[in-house]
Formats: structure tokens, sequence, C-alpha cells
């Protein structure tokens, strides 16, 4: 056993992994549909004209259409489960602030994003201010107030893409990662020949402003932080769920199809076009109500992440969840992987692990801070800045995630002595 | 077009024929099969009048899932939280000790004055997830029951009380070392406390441990008297009640063993019936509603203690199974609260309190420190060369633990 999270992709090797659009997208995949319906037809063509000595062309049809349809559907749920995202490194560690409410996307992920640390957020609202000032005539004279965030994060927005773009990649470089001993997830924002490895580093794009047009590892929402963001994506399952569905409703609407094809066509010795229509008609409404079924039990809207279900027999669900809010301080692990069809997103998914470091003002868990502590419980909102969280934390900090809490061997039986035991009673059952 | 890629993908179409189609049918009787028993848990919900119910808690904040989620639980030998739990308590906290610079140790009820000390205070992680960034803080106090005044033993530059971080691994231990400069009072007694936090804590109630310790040497059949303050430091008259024991932490091994934690459904009749008999026999006999009541109990004693989430390896998606380690009822049992009276000829009695079944009864005014004099009678036949040691608790009338000291009485030869 391991420790339990939600998981429905597999990363693809640096290679393997591809975009739709990298294959002509719709294109290639209706080629390769039809090339397996067209064969799917003629089989059944040659099958029927073995048996009957004539072809009912309705059920060549109708058998081709069904399988171009199954096979475009399997071969793009394939493709988005297991070939879409390329792995770059398994269960990396980052520590950051939360950035932006979290959504919710179609597949069915939670997305949040992170500012890695010891960067907060006002830190880098300055380094944005201080750049524009320092170069007028490569991003304009900025706004009338400088301090006024609002206003900086709208002259920002307003700025053509390429600029925006350039102003964020100079931030990044040569304020936030130009700073030694703060430089230590550098790696997450800004490409690493050794750090990614040769192959992931030459199957993304160009992040650097040498490029004509750079496509950084991070993200921008100037509109909403100026924050340069990770990616982070707890892992659902609702397209899967949908997909699985509709090929239910294919392979009945199939199977249906082809067995009253062959009684037709037995009964009538091939009638043309008659057999695939009167076929199709009584198929088509069990391949409703196979789908239906399938839709009722299969609840695409039950894939969404980070819901919880009360209706397994979890009875330590309730407490154990918690929320996050912009502005809190986490440390995550997950596997890095680069999103091909996503614009090339870098991102940690799945998640695997929250830790919380230090709890925002806004979030609603929040406790009081009592300062006579003889009779009262206590928890201190944000006892570690993120700021304060240097090189040699982070390097702990991972440790202490990656290596004991995530990795090390669950103990089926523990000896304590009894001064020990009784320090963790509460920890005991 | 990636040649390449679609070559690939046009021969997994072909390959993956037979295997797409048997997945497609086991999908198809798996969701019939999923249906009918929906169907049935539906039907069960119609007629127990739960069938408004919903399977899924739809949530628009980023409620974080709990396989997902970690919580540690930093603690260390908490008095206050240890006899909520039925347990026996001493004031000599052993996640709580006194060094010389040198590193020698020191005992906290005979210091130095105007001398410095490092107080070192250990921090445990009682949960299978780790503790990122815990804050620990180390106070004194004057030494006594319940004083509320807390002085930092060491401030940093800025003169705010001086805070340790420590990062725990699970069911791991930390140190956080505190430089104290005792004050220039001679014969100078204190309370020492030391304190962690941390935002997202499991359990905040085990995070605060007292030191609170005194000794004197006596000859056999020789009452001594102790002087204990005892502050109120409410706004209101209070009553408290003050007993003696002699509990010491034992010296013996605690075995945990990994359980699974089971839903109502699962927990088998001994287990259901064991919990109800303990935690819920009244209320299920007073409201009838025995059914209900067992659901409660059997997901409390759920919530006890840390857990973890485990699934088969390699496996994806949901479906876990949660587990915990199991130990605490032995745990009280060996260390319960009334377990340990003071053993025949050992006595201790406090004038001008009266004896109550739950301790020595006093009344303390609003915002004032009363003396309670305690006299413990050491017996004629007490072993010369041993000690004894008391545990003076106070506890409030709700039955909270408010403080305690606990005394070491050296029997001379």
């Amino acid at each position: 056993v391991e420790r339990s999270f939600p998981q429905f992709t597999r990363c693809a090797a640096p290679g393997s992994a591809y975009s739709m659009s990298e294959t002509g997208g719709w294109l290639g995949l209706t080629l390769l549909s039809i090339i397996f319906g067209g064969a799917a037809g003629g089989v059944w063509a040659f099958v029927s004209y073995i048996i009957t000595q004539a072809v009912s062309w309705g059920c060549v049809a109708g058998i081709g259409l069904l399988a171009l349809a199954i096979s475009g559907v399997h071969g793009f749920k394939y493709w988005y489960y297991n070939e879409r995202l390329m792995c770059i490194d398994k269960d990396q560690c980052v520590v950051g602030t939360m950035t932006g409410e979290a959504t919710v996307s179609t597949d069915g992920d939670r997305k949040f994003d992170v500012l890695v640390a010891p960067f907060p957020t006002e830190e880098v609202q300055v380094y944005f201010a201080e750049l524009i000032q320092a170069n007028p005539a490569e991003f304009g004279p900025g706004p009338v107030n400088f301090s006024d965030v609002i206003a900086l994060q709208n002259y920002i927005e307003s700025m053509s893409e390429a600029s925006r773009v350039r102003l964020y990649i100079r931030v990044v470089r040569e304020r936030l990662f130009n700073q030694p001993g703060r430089d230590y997830q550098e790696r997450f924002l800004v490409r690493d020949l050794a750090q990614m490895g040769a192959a992931a580093f030459n199957a993304s794009d160009d992040d650097t402003l040498a490029a004509p047009d750079p496509n950084p590892m991070f993200r921008i929402a100037p509109a909403d932080s100026l924050a340069p963001y990770m990616h982070n994506e707890l892992e659902g399952n609702r397209v899967e769920r949908w997909l699985d569905n509709v090929l239910v409703g294919l392979w009945t609407f199939l199977v249906s199809y082809t067995a009253l094809c062959a009684v037709c066509e037995f009964v009538t010795g091939g009638a043309d076009w008659f057999c695939g229509w009167v076929a199709a008609a009584l198929s088509a409404v069990l391949a409703f109500l196979a789908w239906l079924i399938s839709h009722l039990v299969n609840d695409p809207d039950d894939g969404v992440a980070g819901q919880t279900d009360v209706d397994i027999d979890d009875p330590a669900y309730d407490g154990d969840k918690s929320t996050i809010v912009p502005g809190d301080v986490l440390a995550l692990s997950g596997d890095w992987i680069m999103d091909t069809e996503h614009g090339q997103y870098f991102e940690l998914h799945p998640i695997k692990a929250i830790y919380l470091v230090c709890q925002s003002e806004g979030n609603p868990n929040q406790w009081e801070v009592i300062h006579d502590l003889s009779n009262y419980p206590r928890q201190e909102r944000c006892p570690f800045p993120v700021e304060e969280i240097s090189q040699d934390d982070w390097q702990r900090i991972c440790a202490e995630i990656m290596d004991e809490g995530e990795r090390a061997p669950v103990e089926v039986e523990r000896s304590l002595s009894t001064h020990d035991a009784l320090s963790v009673a509460a920890g005991i059952r | 077009m990636n040649v390449h890629h679609f070559l690939r993908l046009l021969s997994l179409q072909f390959q993956g024929l037979v295997e797409n189609l048997v997945a497609s049918l086991r999908a198809l009787i798996n969701n019939l099969l999923h249906l009918l028993r929906a169907w049935f848990s539906w039907l069960l919900r119609l007629l127990r009048g739960r069938w408004r119910e919903e399977r899924y808690e739809h949530v628009d904040c980023l409620e974080i899932p709990p396989d997902i989620n970690r919580r540690p639980d930093p603690c260390l030998y908490s008095q206050t939280f240890l006899a909520a739990q039925g347990i026996a308590v001493t004031w000599n906290n052993p996640d709580i000790r006194l060094t010389t610079l040198a590193g020698i140790p020191a005992p906290t009820h005979e210091i130095e004055a105007d001398t410095e000390y490092f107080v070192i205070g250990t921090i445990h992680n009682a949960s299978f997830d780790a503790a990122i960034g815990v804050s620990v803080r180390c106070a004194v106090r004057p030494w006594g029951i319940d004083f509320s005044q807390r002085t930092p033993v060491e401030v940093d530059a800025a003169g705010n009380p001086a805070q340790r971080i420590l990062h725990i691994g699970p069911w791991g231990e930390a140190l956080a070392t505190f430089r104290w400069r005792t004050p220039n009072v001679e014969r100078g007694h204190y309370c020492l406390t030391v304190e962690c936090a941390h935002p997202a804590d499991r359990e905040p109630n085990n995070n605060v441990g007292q030191e609170n310790t005194d000794v004197r040497r006596s000859s056999v059949a020789t009452p001594q008297l102790f002087t204990v303050p005892f502050f109120n430091r409410r706004e209101r008259f209070r009553e408290f009640f003050i007993r003696a024991d002699e509990y010491q932490i034992p010296d013996k091994r605690v075995e945990l063993e990994l359980e699974q934690i089971t839903g109502v459904r699962n927990t088998d009749v001994g287990r259901r019936n064991e919990l109800l008999a303990t935690y819920g026999r009244f209320e299920a006999e007073w409201t009838g509603r025995e059914e209900e009541i067992l659901k409660r109990v059997v997901e409390r004693d759920a919530l006890r203690g840390a857990r973890i989430r485990l699934a088969p390896k390699g496996r994806r998606g949901r479906g876990y199974r949660v587990f915990g380690y199991r130990g605490r009822t032995a745990l009280i049992a060996d260390n319960r609260i009334n377990g340990f009276p003071l053993t025949e000829g050992w006595a201790v009695t406090i004038p001008g309190l009266t004896e109550h079944p739950a301790g020595w009864h006093a009344v303390i005014p609003p915002g004032t420190t009363q003396d309670i004099q305690v006299i413990v009678d050491v017996p004629a036949d007490a072993t010369p060369g041993t000690t004894k040691a008391i545990n003076l608790t106070a506890t409030d009338q709700l039955g909270g633990v408010v403080g305690g000291v606990t005394i070491y009485v050296e029997v001379e030869a």
C-alpha cells in the first residue's frame, strides 16, 4: 500500500507526449477514424457477402460510421489521459503562496496557482514598478501612481501581449532570481537544461528573451495578480466519465446494430438500404438507454476533483478536509509535467499532497489567537511567513515532505516509551 | 502533421480493438450492476425518509480532499490535555529540560540568580503528516498554580518573544532551544512553559506543557510544610479542587498497532456494541434512536487520533482505506487519573480548606493570589534514601485542570 491520491492521467516521456494540434488536430484523428471505420465496414461487407451472397449497403455504412465514431472517441480518450502530458520529473516539492481563486476546469481538475517562495506578492509588485520606471522606452511611462497596485495591474494588462511577456520575463530573470540564496525554486519558472534533462528541455518552447515569441514556463494573469505563477492541478476525471458513457452508448449501438443487420440480411437476403435503416432505428433506442443508464450511474459531475465523497465508508473525512484561499502559503508535492495541449503549461499535476505552512487573513479556517495559554488551545495563523523561507528551510521542508511524509513506509507496529506515548497521545486512537 | 504520432495512434487503434470492446462491455455491465445498487440504496433511503440526501457534497471554494490534505499535530507533554483524557499527570515535564550553557542538566527548582541556562523543549508530531513551520516559544511564570503572567525567557532583536521554527517529520520530534538569563533574585523559583503552534494543527489542545516542581529533604516522621501560591486569573470568585497523587511516568514500553478504521456498515457487531455501551448507552436509551446514536459514536471513534489514507500500490482514481494507531485505551488504563493515590502513611493536608471527594476545596477571590499551605506527612516507616513524588493538581468546578506542582520529598537517613 502507499499514500492515496486520486490520479487518472499518466504522463508520457518527452517525444511521446504530443498536442492534438501537433498531429494535425482533429483532422488527424478524423483520418484515423475514417480508416478504422472503413476497415470495419469492409469487413462487414465481406462477411455479409460470404453468408448471404448479398450486401446491405445501409448496414455497411452504419457499421462503418459507428466504428469511426468509436475509434475517434477511444483515440481521443487514450491521448487525453496517456499522451497529452509530458513528464519532466516525478514527485517534486514546491513551496509558495496561492495566488488567485481556484477554478474547476472542464475535465474536472481543480486548478490553482502559486508564486514560489520566498517571494510575497507585494515584493513582486515593487519589481514591476521599478522595471517599468527604469525602462520607459521599452514599457511605456507606466501608471500615474506606481504605488497604486490596481493602476499598475491595469497598466500591465493594457500592454501588448509581447511587451507584457517581455516585462514578466525580465522581472523573473532580472529581479526575482538574480538574488543569491533566493533562487532555489528558479527551475519551476525558468527552463534549465540541467534540471529538466535534455529530452524535456528540447521538447519545450524557448522561454528566453532571445526567442522571437518566447513561451515562459510561468503563467501570467495581471488582472488578478501580478505574480508570475506556477500552475497546479488536483486531478478529476469528468471528461473520462463523460467519454465512458458515450462509449457505452456507441458500443451498444454497434453490437445491437450488427446483430439486427445480421438477422435482417438473413431474413431479407440483403435488402440494400432497408436493413440499415431499420437496424439503426431500433439500435438507437437501445444505445440511448444504455447511455442514459451509464450517465445516471456514472455522473460526470462526480468526477470533479476536490469533492468529498460522502457515500463511501470514510468516517474520518470530516475532520481532515480544510479550505485554502489566495494568500495561503503551501508546500506541495506532485508530478512535474508539461501540458502539451494547454499552451505548454508547466505544472504540478496531479497534486499528491498539500501542506499548509501559513494561513492568510482571508482563510475561513483561521483561529483566534489567545495569548494566555495555560487553559486554552492555541493556533497561530502565520508563524512562518513566506519571505523567511530560506534555501535551507526549503530543502528541509522538502526532505520532510518527500522522504518522510510521502515516501516512507508506514510502520504496522510501533513501540514507544510511555513518556513519548503520552506526549503524542492525541495521535493514538 | 507529425507522421510518427499519426502512425502510432493508427497502430494503437487496431491493437486495442478487442481490449476496447471488452472494456466497454465490462463498463456496461458494471454500470448496470451499479445502477441496480444505486436504485436499491435510493429505495432504502426512501423507506428511511432520507431520500433527499445527496451522494456528493458540491462545494464552491477549494476544499482540499482528505487524501490530499495533510494535517500535522505538533505537541508536547501537555498536562491539561492529558488530564482531559482521564490520564494522571506530573508537573515534572519530560519534554522540558534545563541545562547549563555547558550542557549539564540543571534542576528547575534550584537555579542560580542572574545566570544563563538553556531551556530545551522537545516538540513531537503526533501525525502521519509532516509538520512544516511549527513555531515554538518559551515563557517563565511565577512558581505556583495558574499564574497568567508570562515572561518570555528570550526575546529577539525587536524585543518580541523569541520564536523557533521547526520542521518535524511524521511521528518525529525536534528540539527547540532557548537561552534564559535568570532574574537577579536569590532563591528564585519559577514555572517554565513551552508552547508550540501551527496553522493546520489537528489538535491544538496539546500545545502547552508546564514544568513546575519543588524538592525538599525530610527526615522520617517529620511533617513538611510547602507554600504553594494559587492565583485566580478571572474576574470572579472561583472554586477549585486540589488533589494529591503520587503518579510518575512509568518506565514501560507502549505498543501501538496500525488498524483500519471502518465506517458504521463495516464495524463488526462486537465493536459496535462496545462503543455503544461506552459512549452512547444512556443517550440511546433516552432517545430510543439506537441506530442514529450508534452511527454517531462510531464516527466519533473514527475521528479519534491521527489517520492516514492508504491505497493499493499503483491504483489510480479514488477508493482508499483509513488507518490509525490503536493503543490509547491501554495507555489510559496504565496511567488513569485516579489510579495513583498516596501510599499508606503518606498524607497531604491543607489547613483551612475542606476535603471533598474531588480534592481540597478552595475558593479564591478574583485577581488575587492565595498562599496554599500544604503539609506533607512523611511516615515513620519511610525508606531513607528514597524520593517520593507528590503531584498537587488543581481543577476547576468543571473538572478542567488549571495547574499544579510536583513536590519531591527526599527521605533522609
